[in-house]
């Protein structure tokens, strides 16, 4: 029959075309081999000869560098970040770029999950083939993408995440990978002195979310309450999904600690609110995120007299500072996103001018930006500061800022408690 | 329970004051009857009077509230339809229930399947070949005509030679040479041992293949015996005449 | 003792919201026998429209929250004529899965409406006062008032009203409910918008309460339908019965033993009760399939395919060569997201066979692919050189030993409410992932190195293991195929076709019903080993609620029984959402729409429109040859 015969032609045609395809072309994917990506690329130590192309960067000096920041999912909020590095790469370029280079920021939605993490990183690194990835953003995407990002040797710059995810003592730092978050341990020890020894705490009740981010609290706590005398009195921990906060609350109320650290992201203000009206009466130490924008707000609008009753941490100078360059930032940033929040965004221009510094003090001289030069530049930081961060030091270990400051709840807002103090860790 | 030859014998399945609920309503209400073996034994009775309930719950796809079927003396009632099956007894459906994604070949193995493929066919083929529907064993069973449908369920229930089967409304449909060689198949059914309860609207149908048999209303026996007998029976007439069935 | 009062007035003000939640879930069901699960989205577009109007055009609360209601109860209105009238010969479990296309949808008309970011409404009262040693806050007494008249206000409805009384004679016996000239449409429609409108309300309660979100309102709808289950399934005072029963029970678990054990507690709770007692506390109607004659057999899904032989072994040769070819294709994605797609065809498979066989839908497949993910994760994390048939197989057999649990003890469950049972197991399975931190890694998940094949042979790189994937769907095809044919396959179309006749016929539809769901959760959880081995990753979200209706958007795409077509409804899920990646959300959309869509149009997906087309050019042939015989018949004459 005719029908039948029309089918077993084209179904030879199909056939031979892909035989014929399959010969000849080549293939774009990473290989059966069993060298990784740095050997076959040339991210390594080695210094390539000038001329040789740089991975990463372009024939007309377009230095690639991408990230993955959350633009929608529930932590969307985040995308102000990303808003933010973009803002300093595009400064960046309008003023003629960076010593002959220009910068081209890609950010991945990951929506924080650390499944589709897991996809952005590979996409960066392997299709895109970015130089460096600069101030990936979450804790849970962190964890999943570690192992990925050690095998390949990738250049991961100022990640915001626990650091003990990526810099962990017993696995070591990647060698190509250089911090910006402290330990998160490190800035709850840094809270805790300080109300232990300015406000007499005894007691401590810690409240915190299953999850990456918020079992760093309860970690935190456990591992300063025996140096600082301090006696842990109650430890919940809460699903994201949480409905019911009352009987948190409760619990954190009758528990009569006299400190409180809340440690999450999201519910964190409900927690809060939710020991409040319980009578709660204890000091609230809470995580940097509070130190301003939606945190901050969500936090006054309650209807609790917290003066004096709140401390956070910050480990840069935060906009609501007179200081020179953070200014620059926020004028910036509220001209460009007057509906953005500027202060979660500030660390994504932090981030973005870290790295153009170090460009910069690479290339100064005429030098060809290579990784290993960028890497040789890094290594010798002890105390750079730029853009509001501070003491950041990588010839330690690579986790980076190495100072924090308390703040205290004062008239809505928040006054420095302590001057900048260099964590323990780094004084002994 | 007397048969032909007047001697006594014991029922091969013996239904006991089987009653049936639902809700408020008596389906079943007290029913009572025996099967001999070897027969075919016709249960009538008019719309309503409970005879496909009666048939669910011997065959234990209803639960009865009281009551006891037995089967050469073991009890069926609390045992499920597979496990009864198993026991001897199968049945047809008032609507033919056929597998209509397989053949007729296929739907008559299954009962058989535990016997492995090449016993089950084989016994399909003898019971087509009994029925007389060898042709369409390899048609697909929902493209079947209505009165093969009936025929083709009947040879499936045939297919594990039970002792006992129930036919549910088997001549519905049936064009009366269909009817005709129904009652031809069940009697010869009957002569090889197998007792037969057929259930049916149709009265002429029942009387023709029957031995004995039992009129039910409102969900309990009014009367049984020979079709003669039962033919001029004035309660049944009754019955009948009074609903207006025929 | 204080603190226990304290928390069993925390668990009444709370479970006061689940009961209204569950009321509106509840009316609709009784009514027209659909589970409806875009409740909860439609809730959240409530609570997100009356922060926009109490922060934008500062309306208060009371203004705010009555209007929130009204375009809730429209928005139900819209669902509920879209149900009715274009589904209108779809069984109430189509229905209910068409529900949850329309949960898709509005979930991303939510997100691109109002944004991403959670919001907390102003309160008309707040802060907390103290009577007796017992704290109560302004804003839970203000909740709970409001939810107890809205209470108050359903019981009216259904008792003394006109309506009520309609829709209660409806839930009793349609046919003599319609006899009596009771309008099924217009009942059915009143019902969809009351419902609507309490669901709405509870979403501005909750978003004061707690806050408006994208996922809040889905686990508050998920606690009301445990709390539909525990109070008796579809009856009213169920429902509120049960959501207090609920809220009480959560509430004293946060209280005194954890929060996060908290979930785990209340869905085995579900399972308990649907296993022990399926009428609930308080339900009196019947919810178990009788297996008697009588009543029809419970309403399935669109005509089950039966994994026939491809016709053309060339095309199948072609399709396979295309398969095999791609790596050395120019392909748009990546490798990575091809191997992911034939590791989701396996699942696709493995639900394709399930509801083609029994008729069933199961929410719950993510759960047994979570569970051969974690298998395979656990093994290579502990025992890295292990040959990959063994976790394979581990894997698969982890997932058949749920899967018989589960088929067990929902034997007497079937329709929505077997739905329900597997709903509640993704829930416990991630409750158990999360949970058993120490070996599960908790919400981190586990992240395995690069996998091995055996021994030595590294599974580096991406082609290597897209053949492994490809060659392992190859083998799942074909037992596939060859299962269907044989005696098991025989007893599981016999049980389909006519369970009746077939338990008649000596095949029990109880140990088949068992058997089909065990051999679908095992290749499930094969599927899930695979992605572990693809993704090297897996966390107790990764496959969840919205990955099982994927995976049912898929089987329906592609029509059960056919191997092609869970293939292309494999691509369609696993590549589109890669496509879109960027313009995230988009994908929820889409897939909404495409469900809805596939129902009302072509319910057998792919293969019933191939079969289609096939049976109507073998009829014209039919009828053409037919013709030719009378012609040539005639001139012969």
């Amino acid at each position: 029959m005719q029908k039948h015969a029309i089918t077993r032609l084209v179904s030879l045609v199909i056939a031979a075309s892909l035989v014929l395809a399959a010969c000849g072309s080549g293939d774009t994917d990473s290989d059966d081999t069993t060298t990784t990506a740095s050997g076959e690329t040339g991210a390594t130590d080695a210094p390539t000869q000038p001329g040789e192309p740089v991975r990463g960067i372009s024939d007309d000096n377009v230095v690639s560098v991408g990230a993955w920041i959350a633009e929608s999912g529930p932590l969307a909020v985040v995308a102000n970040i990303a808003n933010a590095a973009r803002l300093r790469f595009d400064q960046a370029n309008d003023e003629g770029g960076v010593n002959g280079y220009t910068f081209d920021f890609t950010s991945i939605d990951d929506q924080s999950d650390p499944a589709q993490t897991v996809n952005a990183a590979r996409e960066l690194w392997e299709n895109d083939e970015v130089f460096a990835l600069v101030h990936p953003y979450g804790s849970g995407g962190m964890t999943a993408v570690e192992d990925y990002l050690r095998e390949n040797d990738v250049p991961t710059l100022f990640p915001f995440a626990d650091s003990r995810i990526l810099f962990s003592e017993e696995e070591g730092a990647p060698d190509n990978a250089y911090g910006f978050v402290p330990f998160y341990g490190d800035t709850i020890r840094l809270m805790l002195e300080y109300a232990v020894e300015e406000q007499g705490i005894e007691t401590l009740a810690v409240l915190h979310s299953n999850d990456v981010l918020g079992e760093a609290g309860p970690d935190g706590a456990s591992a300063a309450a025996p140096d600082l005398g301090l006696e842990i009195v109650e430890e919940i921990g809460y699903d994201a999904g949480e409905t019911n906060f009352a009987p948190l609350g409760r619990r954190v109320a009758e528990s009569d600690a006299d400190a409180l650290l809340v440690w999450s992201f999201s519910g964190s203000t409900q927690v809060i609110e939710a020991a409040l009206e319980s009578g709660y009466e204890g000091l609230l130490v809470l995580h940097d995120g509070y130190r301003g924008g939606f945190f901050l707000n969500s936090l006054t609008a309650l209807p609790y007299d917290l003066e004096g009753r709140a401390i956070t941490n910050v480990w840069w100078t935060p906009v609501t500072e007179s200081d020179s360059e953070v200014q620059e930032y926020v004028d910036l940033f509220n001209a460009a996103y007057p509906e953005g929040d500027v202060n979660l965004g500030q660390s994504g221009w932090i981030a973005a001018s870290l790295f153009l510094d170090a460009v910069d003090q690479t290339t100064a001289d005429g030098s060809e930006l290579t990784w290993p030069a960028l890497k040789a530049t890094l290594d010798s930081w002890t105390d750079e500061a730029i853009a509001g961060s501070r003491g950041i030091n990588y010839t330690a270990d690579r986790v980076g800022a190495t100072q924090g400051k308390v703040r205290l709840f004062e008239d809505g807002g928040w006054v420095d408690a302590t001057d900048w103090v260099t964590y323990a860790r780094y004084t002994e | 329970m007397r048969t032909e030859s007047g001697a006594s014998a014991t029922p091969l399945l013996q239904v006991e004051d089987l009653r049936v609920t639902f809700g408020g309503v008596h389906a079943v209400d007290g029913l009572s009857f025996g099967v001999l073996v070897g027969t075919v034994h016709g249960l009538i009775g008019p719309n309503g009077a409970g005879k496909t309930t009666a048939l669910n719950a011997i065959t234990g796809l209803q639960k009865p509230a009281s009551g006891s079927v037995r089967l050469r003396g073991s009890e069926l009632v609390g045992r499920n339809a597979a496990a009864i099956m198993h026991s001897g007894m199968t049945r047809t459906f008032q609507q033919a229930q056929l597998w209509g994604g397989m053949t007729v070949l296929q739907n008559l193995t299954v009962p058989l399947l535990k016997q492995g493929r090449q016993a089950a066919t084989d016994r399909a083929h003898k019971v087509a070949d009994l029925l007389d529907f060898v042709p369409l064993l390899d048609e697909s069973a929902d493209e079947l005509p209505f009165g093969a449908r009936r025929i083709v369920e009947v040879g499936r229930a045939v297919m594990t030679d039970p002792d006992v089967m129930l036919l549910d409304e088997p001549g519905a449909g049936l064009t009366s040479s269909e009817k005709t060689r129904l009652v031809g198949v069940l009697r010869g059914l009957a002569e090889q041992g197998m007792a037969v309860v057929l259930v049916d609207h149709d009265m002429e149908l029942v009387m023709r293949a029957s031995v004995t048999v039992t009129v039910m209303d409102t969900g309990r026996v009014i009367a049984e015996g020979p079709p003669e007998v039962i033919r001029s029976d004035e309660k049944v007439i009754d019955t009948y005449l009074g609903r207006g069935e025929a | 003792m204080s603190l226990t009062i304290q928390l069993v007035v925390d668990g009444i003000i709370i479970g006061a919201v689940y009961a209204v939640v569950g009321l509106g879930v509840v009316i609709v069901f009784r009514t027209t026998n659909v589970l409806n699960f875009s409740q909860g989205a439609v809730a959240t577009i409530a609570g997100y429209l009356a922060w926009n109007l109490m922060e934008g055009s500062g309306l208060p609360y009371g203004v705010a929250l009555v209007v929130a209601m009204l375009v809730g109860g429209l928005l139900g209105l819209a669902i509920g004529a879209l149900v009715t009238f274009v589904l209108v010969r779809s069984s109430p479990l189509t229905k209910s899965v068409a529900t949850l296309g329309v949960f898709l949808f509005l979930g991303w008309v939510a997100r691109r409406v109002f944004g991403d970011v959670g919001q907390v409404l102003d309160r008309p009262f707040a802060g907390s006062f103290e009577v007796g040693g017992i704290f109560f806050s302004g804003h839970g007494l203000f909740v709970a008032v409001l939810a107890f008249t809205a209470i108050g206000a359903t019981f009216l409805l259904i008792e003394k009203t006109r309506l009520g009384l309609a829709m209660r004679a409806l839930a009793s016996d349609e046919e003599t409910a319609r006899g009596h000239g009771i309008s099924l449409v217009v009942t059915s429609l009143a019902a969809w918008f009351f419902a609507s409108a309490l669901g709405a309300g509870s979403g501005v309660l909750v978003g004061s309460f707690i806050q408006v979100d994208h996922s809040i309102m889905n686990i508050v709808l998920l606690y009301s339908i445990a709390a539909l289950v525990v109070g008796g399934f579809g009856t009213a005072s169920g429902a509120v019965v049960g959501g207090l029963a609920v809220g009480i029970f959560s509430s004293l678990m946060s209280g005194f033993a954890s929060p996060s054990y908290k979930n785990t507690f209340v869905f085995a709770l579900i399972l308990a009760i649907l296993i022990f007692r399926p009428n609930g506390l308080l339900g009196k109607a019947a919810i178990t399939v009788p297996e008697t004659v009588g009543g029809e057999d419970h309403p399935r899904l669109p005509r089950p395919g039966t994994w026939k032989l491809p016709r053309s072994v060339l095309s199948t040769a072609a399709i396979a060569l295309l398969i095999v070819a791609i790596p050395f294709l120019p392909h748009p994605f990546s490798l990575l997201s091809y191997s992911v797609m034939l590791a989701t065809a396996v699942v696709v498979v493995s639900l394709s066979l399930l509801m083609g066989y029994s008729g069933e839908i199961s929410l719950g497949h993510g759960a047994l692919v979570t569970v051969g993910a974690y298998t395979t994760a656990l093994i290579l994390a502990q025992f890295p050189g292990t040959p990959f048939w063994i976790a394979l197989l581990a894997s698969a057999a982890a997932a058949a030993i749920v899967g018989a649990g589960l088929g067990l003890v929902t034997l007497r469950l079937s329709g929505i409410y077997f739905a329900i049972a597997t709903l509640a197991l993704i829930y416990v399975v991630q409750e158990v992932a999360l949970q058993f931190r120490e070996f599960t890694g908790g919400a981190a998940g586990i992240n395995i190195g690069s996998p091995v094949l055996f021994g030595d042979i590294v599974l580096t790189g991406d082609r290597s293991i897209y053949y492994m994937t490809a060659v392992i769907l190859a083998l799942v095809l074909a037992a596939v195929v060859v299962l269907t044919r044989s005696p098991i396959g025989q007893r599981w179309t016999a049980v389909r076709d006519a369970p009746i006749a077939a338990e008649s016929s000596g095949v029990s539809v109880k140990s088949n019903k068992v058997s089909a769901f065990v051999v679908s959760s095992a290749i499930a959880g094969l599927g899930g080993s695979l992605l572990t081995y693809i993704v090297t990753f897996v966390s107790p979200f990764d496959y969840d609620l919205f990955y099982s209706i994927f995976v049912i958007l898929a089987v329906i795409l592609g029509g059960s029984g056919s191997w092609a077509g869970a293939i292309l409804g494999a691509a369609f899920i696993s590549l589109v959402p890669v496509a879109l990646s960027r313009s995230s959300g988009l994908t929820d959309a889409l897939f909404g729409i495409a469900l809805v869509l596939l129902l009302v149009v072509a319910p057998s997906g792919l293969r019933g429109f191939v079969e289609h087309r096939r049976k109507r050019a073998e009829q014209r042939l039919t009828t053409f040859a037919a013709s030719q015989e009378i012609d040539g018949a005639a001139s012969e004459n």
